[in-house]
């Protein structure tokens, strides 16, 4: 079952107020300027109470009734991305977890009736409504197929199941806006390419559950999560294939505390794309003659499972997308500072667009800086938030630098 | 003072430590009122030589309660004045106070009282293969304590941790009267290790203080061995830039073990043979008088003009030995590593400079046991030493600066003595260089002393930094740290209320 | 509780948004890992809470904040990242404010031709090697503690214990200058950074030496560092490597690692001694069993099972070489392997070597040693500076002091020996023995065994690192009285209203009656 806050009692009096869930892990630390910080909430805040270490003293405070519930603690708590870097380094190190409590603690203040903090009191009201983020329609879920032709990416639906085991889930960032269908439709392009068969659930695809879980509606969480679960075993779904690196963490990390059975292995498309192409299946030809940086997408890496990275318990996701990248002919790969597991978020983890925009932006501006750093033409990465996040900065920031997707430059080249 | 009141405290001195051990006769007390720095001559009122730490404990407390300045004395050869009175008082010798008290080989450390000479602790070192290091200014019968007490550095200060802090602790009678341990001794039973603690680290109030803060009685001092197998080598450079970057490239690589350089007139002096009369004072360092040194005999001075020529204008002492394990096979990576340095940094590396025969064997001695540069003091009669720290870069325009200032009061730029000792691997550097004086020229006397303060002063512009506060050095650099200075005064007050710790020193 | 007029003073000097009274904001500020601060938490002390948390950027706000301080009677508590052992960090008056140092994080300057860095408190032991490391430099070491602590705090702590000590020495022999904000609010510089601003020449003086009285043990009872400079030594091995194999990092270039096992401490200690007085090796440490249990595994499930079936053994020696030139390097290895040969000890067998690549690179760069705090509590008990080749103290203590102090459930020092890291060619060594159990189960119980262990040690002869005024009772009829005298006379001088950290460093003033 889903941890609850009183299960991290003992994490918060164990912290040991060491800092390192402050700063880009000691071992991997290649600038001492600029880009060694790890923590969004923390830099931007600068009180100590924003950091993994701060939040343990509060979750400490909170179970002991030393303090208790008041606006500032709300916004102490949801201002985070959950992008799990002071996990990662506290985790690996220490094996405690402070960006699961915090997720806890979120849990505990729902379920004492309160209310977040910000722009996350109607993104959960609508959430609630619509049982997705987006306040959208289940019809919204399939626009992006419009004009595609069907090929092998077929509906997979109880009454008519595809013969694939494999299930390409979308995932709700679809919804979002016209520029977000361009994930699927590369995804299905390059499938289509390699000429494998998957299926789709289309309009009958619901929410993994992720927004309910990082904004602290664990019942509805537990809801969406049962259901998806059930729904895919039934289907006989072997392989799960996510776009959306938000379902890649839940489906990988957060499903096994539902306590389910899971049949099914869960990948993502830039893993399986990777496959494909070590395989043979996809040739790239066409030279791109480019120059960008690769962004590590924070739920791809350090939340993405179960174990703690670091530890050989998993490994995050972040060779298949430079592998992909580098078989570009023409590409050069300039890397930042703070990839793979220190990756820096870019700022719209944990729906933070939604809930405190204006430190979503700031995450995002700071990344940008360090992408600039690197002398790129652009930042590629692959995730719906991520790319939108990034993208806005790197508009603020003059357009020079561009938002590039790393399946639509593999595309390219096919 | 009223010869009663006088009478009385003489009285009172005798019984702390008998009366063959007091004067305050005027031929005795003239002994002591000069050394050979410009400091102003003044008399104490009292010589004392007390023989254990109870005796001291006892003056300081007398001179607390009747207000009589106290001013320690070692071995009284000192160039900087800290143990001329300035305002009379009662001097304590602590020379009769010489028992090398504890010797570690194992862990190699040896514990002093004030009066051990380097000559007499190495002697009795010498015997177990050990050795003290000493400062190639010092002449033997200088002070162990004193010297170390003064951060004199070492030829070895160029390696990070051996040459750099030789002190394990000390005990001092403190302006109260008080005995006080610093180190980890101050704990019953424990080891010689680290001046450290307790609580705080006191010791480096008492460092440097010219015995305003406390009389130190006793100190543990580190000692290295002999090397088993040693070579040393030359170089020759034209100026000094060139010279620091080659010390800075061999120090980066932590080759050898000693290094420094010395200038043409420092390594004359070091190599001219003295005049046979003088052999025996300058081995037992007593060359040097209060009034400076007999100058040298025509002959000497002849000796000299030859060898100087001979040399290059400086002259880098590289020195590897091996003391420890497999000593022929460090020497011999260390040379080759050495070498190739050399070649690819550019300079040369010679057994000798100027064709002297032997010179790694008089080094080797200057190193271990040095007695040579007493010398200059004899090239005129006295000199004045400018001793700062410098970073590398610094130096040449420090030493033209120098150079172009004793021009311009009329001394030759060519007798001005340097001596270059890198520390911490030539992170920064400590220099010496003199002034030769002839202290019976009363014309020359306010020319040198003018040339010394003029140059004291230029030189801190250009970098240099007085660590060690002698003389008008000490109003150069308190004058420009006003806060660091208060706060000294504000300490001196808190351990030393009634101001009786040598005062007028430093900023006191 | 701070008048609303005393914060809008501090706030005109920070800016509204860098100070705060938030409950919440304070709350970060109630613990460090001490277990007295835990027993003071879990007795519900409302003390541990400080009145106010304020961030300033620049030593003119600090010496502001110092002046508002002084006239209204505030506690300043200066805080780096705050990790500490003995509750440095925690207040214990009211009118406390936490000035945490967070914004004064910039390295000001590397200055590679004198080899020597500038930086502001807040700036860590990997940040500063990051920067360094790539231009052939380092800062000499790190400690155990994780190298995300921050270089002015740990020096100013505990004196900076590292693991390359034999070569470089305690971190205070890098410490090269400070700028000191006092009580009073001036601003102190020492050595020739006192003279000219920056000016890396020289570090003491000029003649007595203040800088002695803040570089270890000042606890922020003395003033607010906010600026240091420090000195660099060559790193002879490029930049730093990375980890390519999770756990299993390289040893890094031109660096030579080595694991050798005993059966007998006096054997190990021996050839300790005998491989400093060699004048080899960076780095000599006769490390802990606990810690190599902990380092070698990735859980600590593993590290406890594996420690109680021996498979990590108690005397285990690690060695660390550097060399400039592969001739340095084979020289030093025949000479330690002729050490080895002649007394005893045995190379580590390969996989358990293997297991320890985590702690070579932690002995240079530290991110996995924290790990021995992962059980739980962790207390040093003792910090004795003394000879590796004291035999007869140390045997003595072990059989007098802890062996009666055995307690189930704690992983402690009866079952292992000390932790003896070498000191400057080996003329001392630090003995660190450590204590583990469960934070809220043990602290009564370990801030007990720690007592009892260090007032042993003192005892002992075996000697004792910081001897502050909680622990001066225990220790006067070794120590005598007069080092407190004199502790309170500094603090008399640079802080007269107690104004700093009171009740760390010296009971100045008497305590105040709890509500």
């Amino acid at each position: 079952m889903l941890k609850e806050l009183k299960d991290f009692r003992h994490d918060a009096w164990q912290c040991f107020r060491d800092s390192i869930c402050k700063q880009v892990f000691t071992w991997h630390n290649r600038d001492g300027v600029n880009f060694w910080q790890s923590c969004p909430s923390l830099a931007y805040k600068s009180f100590a109470a924003y950091s993994g270490q701060g939040r343990f003293d509060l979750a400490r405070g909170f179970i002991e009734g030393e303090i208790s519930w008041s606006p500032k603690l709300l916004e102490i708590l949801y201002l985070c991305q959950l992008d799990g870097h002071c996990e990662y380094n506290c985790g690996r190190v220490m094996e405690l977890r402070p960006a699961s409590t915090i997720q806890a603690f979120r849990a505990q203040a729902i379920k004492d009736g309160q209310t977040p903090p910000g722009g996350f009191k109607d993104f959960l009201a609508g959430l609630r409504e619509y049982n997705n983020p987006y306040r959208k329609l289940d019809a919204e879920r399939i626009k992006w197929m419009k004009d595609l032709p069907a090929g092998n990416v077929r509906r997979k639906t109880a009454e008519a199941p595809s013969k694939t085991k494999t299930l390409l889930y979308v995932g709700c960032g679809v919804m979002r806006d016209a520029s977000a269908q361009n994930l699927p439709r590369t995804a299905f392009k390059i499938l289509q390419k390699a000429g494998v068969d998957v299926g789709i659930l289309g309009d009958a695809e619901r929410c993994c559950g992720n927004p309910a879980l990082r904004v602290g509606d664990a019942d509805t969480f537990l809801a969406m999560a049962k259901e998806n679960i059930k729904k895919f075993n039934e289907l006989g779904v072997e392989k799960l294939v996510t776009l959306c690196p938000f379902c890649y963490s839940t489906f990988r990390r957060d499903y096994p505390d539902v306590g389910d059975r899971m049949n099914f292995q869960v990948i993502h498309i830039m893993d399986y794309v990777n496959q494909l192409l070590q395989e043979g299946n996809l040739k790239p030809k066409k030279a791109q003659n480019l120059n960008i940086t690769y962004h590590d997408p924070c739920h791809l890496g350090r939340i993405s499972g179960y174990g703690y990275a670091g530890c050989n318990d998993f490994q995050g996701l972040y060779d298949a997308p430079r592998a992909i990248i580098k078989a570009i002919p023409g590409i050069t790969l300039s890397e930042m500072w703070r990839t793979r597991d220190n990756t820096w978020c870019c700022g719209a983890g944990g729906w933070m667009r939604y809930g405190f925009p204006e430190f979503a932006d700031w995450t995002a501006d700071e990344r940008v800086k360090e992408a600039k750093a690197t002398g790129a033409q652009g930042i590629a990465t692959y995730c719906y938030h991520c790319e939108e996040n990034l993208g806005m900065a790197l508009e603020r920031d003059g357009g020079k630098m561009k938002m590039y997707n790393v399946l639509d430059l593999l595309l390219e080249t096919l | 003072m009223t010869t009663e009141a006088k009478t009385g405290i003489f009285e009172q001195l005798s019984a702390i430590v008998g009366a063959a051990n007091v004067s305050n006769d005027p031929a005795v007390l003239e002994k002591y009122a000069k050394d050979q720095s410009f400091t102003p001559a003044r008399k104490p009122h009292f010589v004392v030589k007390p023989a254990k730490a109870e005796e001291i404990q006892a003056i300081v407390k007398l001179a607390n309660q009747t207000l009589m300045p106290v001013v320690p004395f070692s071995s009284g050869t000192s160039f900087t004045g800290a143990a001329v009175p300035s305002v009379g008082g009662i001097l304590i010798d602590l020379s009769r106070m010489n028992k090398i008290l504890d010797v570690d080989t194992i862990h190699w450390h040896a514990t002093v009282e004030p009066g051990v000479t380097f000559a007499q602790l190495n002697a009795e070192l010498k015997k177990h293969n050990l050795r003290v290091q000493v400062p190639l200014v010092a002449p033997p019968s200088a002070s162990v304590l004193g010297t170390y007490l003064e951060r004199e550095p070492v030829p070895g200060s160029s390696d990070f941790v051996y040459g750099n802090e030789m002190i394990n602790d000390i005990i001092a009678v403190m302006p109260n009267g008080e005995s006080f341990t610093m180190g980890n001794i101050a704990i019953k039973g424990a080891s010689h290790t680290h001046p450290g603690g307790p609580g705080l680290d006191f010791y480096r109030l008492l460092v440097c203080a010219q015995g305003t803060m406390g009389i130190v009685y006793q100190m543990n001092v580190r000692l290295i061995p002999y090397p088993k197998v040693w070579k040393v080598f030359f170089s020759p450079f034209n100026r000094v830039s060139q010279l620091q970057a080659a010390i800075k490239k061999i120090q980066r690589k932590e080759l050898g073990y000693e290094c420094f350089a010395l200038n043409r007139f420092d390594l004359a002096v070091m190599l001219t043979d003295e005049d046979a009369a003088d052999g025996k004072a300058l081995k037992a360092g007593t060359y040097v008088g209060v009034n400076g040194a007999k100058p040298w005999s025509t002959a000497m001075r002849k000796r000299f003009e030859t060898v100087y020529a001979a040399l290059p204008p400086w002259t880098l002492v590289m020195s590897i030995p091996a003391w420890a394990r497999r000593p022929e096979e460090k020497v011999a990576w260390q040379e080759t590593d050495y070498r190739d340095l050399a070649a690819e940094g550019g300079w040369d590396v010679f057994n000798t400079v100027g064709s002297i025969p032997n010179l790694d064997k008089l080094l080797m001695e200057e190193m271990t046991s040095p007695w040579r540069l007493q010398k200059k003091f004899g090239f005129k009669g006295t000199s004045q030493q400018l001793m700062f720290h410098a970073l590398g870069e610094k130096i040449e325009g420090i030493e033209n600066t120098i150079k172009e200032l004793a021009v311009k009061h009329g001394y030759p730029a060519d007798h001005i003595g340097g001596y270059i000792q890198p520390i911490e691997r030539a992170r920064s550097f400590y220099c010496i260089f003199d002034l030769p004086c002839d202290p019976t020229n009363a014309d020359e006397v306010v020319r040198g002393k003018s040339l010394f303060n003029e140059a004291s002063a230029a030189i801190v512009d250009k970098g240099a930094f007085y660590d060690r506060p002698y003389g008008i050095w000490a109003e150069l650099m308190y004058h420009r740290n006003a806060v660091y200075t208060d706060y000294l005064k504000k300490l001196k007050r808190e351990f030393d209320p009634n101001l009786i710790m040598n005062p007028g020193k430093l900023c006191f | 509780m701070i008048e609303s007029h005393v914060i809008q003073a501090l706030a005109e000097i920070v800016g509204p948004e860098f100070v705060s009274t938030d409950r919440e904001i304070r709350q970060a500020h109630t613990k460090d890992p001490a277990p007295n601060i835990t027993l003071r938490l879990l007795r519900k002390d409302p003390t541990v809470v400080p009145d106010a948390v304020i961030l300033p950027s620049t030593t003119e706000e600090v010496s502001a904040i110092m002046r508002v301080a002084n006239r209204f009677g505030l506690k300043i508590i200066p805080v780096g990242s705050g990790d500490n052992l003995t509750g440095l960090c925690i207040p214990s008056r009211s009118r406390s404010v936490i000035m945490d140092l967070r914004r004064m994080d910039k390295i000001l300057e590397i200055d590679e031709e004198n080899q020597t860095a500038r930086f502001q408190p807040f700036v860590s032991y990997a940040r500063l090697q990051a920067e360094t490391m790539k231009r052939g430099l380092w800062n000499g070491g790190t400690p155990a503690a994780p190298s995300s602590n921050t270089i002015c705090s740990n020096t100013m702590a505990y004196g900076g214990d590292w693991q390359t000590s034999n070569a470089y020495g305690l971190g205070t022999r890098s410490l090269l200058s400070m700028t000191i904000v006092l009580a009073s609010g001036e601003i102190l510089r020492t050595g020739s950074h006192g003279i000219n601003p920056g000016d890396p020449t020289y570090w003491y003086g000029p003649g007595p030496d203040l800088k002695t009285l803040w570089e270890m043990l000042s606890c922020g009872a003395l003033g607010v560092c906010t600026e240091l400079l420090w000195k660099l030594h060559t790193w002879s091995s490029g930049d730093w490597p990375i980890e390519e194999e999770y756990h299993h990092p390289p040893v890094p270039k031109n660096h030579r690692c080595y694991w050798f096992r005993f059966d007998d401490p006096d054997v190990a200690a021996k050839v300790c001694h005998e491989i400093c007085m060699s004048g080899i090796a960076i780095g000599v440490n006769l490390t802990m069993r606990s810690v190599n249990s902990f380092c070698g595994e990735p859980h600590q499930a593993l590290s406890n099972k594996l420690y109680d079936e021996g498979y990590y053994e108690p005397h285990w020696l690690y060695v660390m070489n550097e060399g400039f030139s592969k001739g340095q390097l084979d020289y030093e290895e025949k000479v330690l392997f002729d050490i080895i040969k002649e007394h005893g000890g045995e190379p580590l067998d390969e996989e358990r070597r293997r297991k320890m690549d985590n702690y070579n690179f932690d002995c240079f760069r530290s991110g996995d040693f924290v790990r021995w705090a992962r059980p739980g509590i962790y207390s040093i008990t003792g910090f004795g500076r003394g000879y590796v080749q004291d035999r007869e103290k140390v045997h003595r203590f072990q059989q007098s002091v802890v062996e009666p102090n055995l307690k189930e459930g704690i992983m402690s020092a009866n079952t292992t020996w000390p932790w003896y890291y070498a000191y400057e060619r080996g003329y001392y060594w630090l003995d660190e023995r450590d204590l583990y159990g469960d934070q809220l189960r043990d602290a009564a119980v370990i801030t007990k065994m720690a007592g009892d262990l260090g007032r042993g040690l003192v005892d002992a002869g075996i000697g004792w690192l910081a001897l502050f005024e909680p622990f001066v009772h225990w220790h006067s009829a070794r120590v005598g009285p007069n080092f407190g005298n004199y502790v309170r006379a500094v603090k008399r001088v640079f802080d007269p209203k107690d104004t700093m950290n009171p009740d760390k460093m010296v009971f100045f003033s008497p305590p105040e009656k709890k509500a």
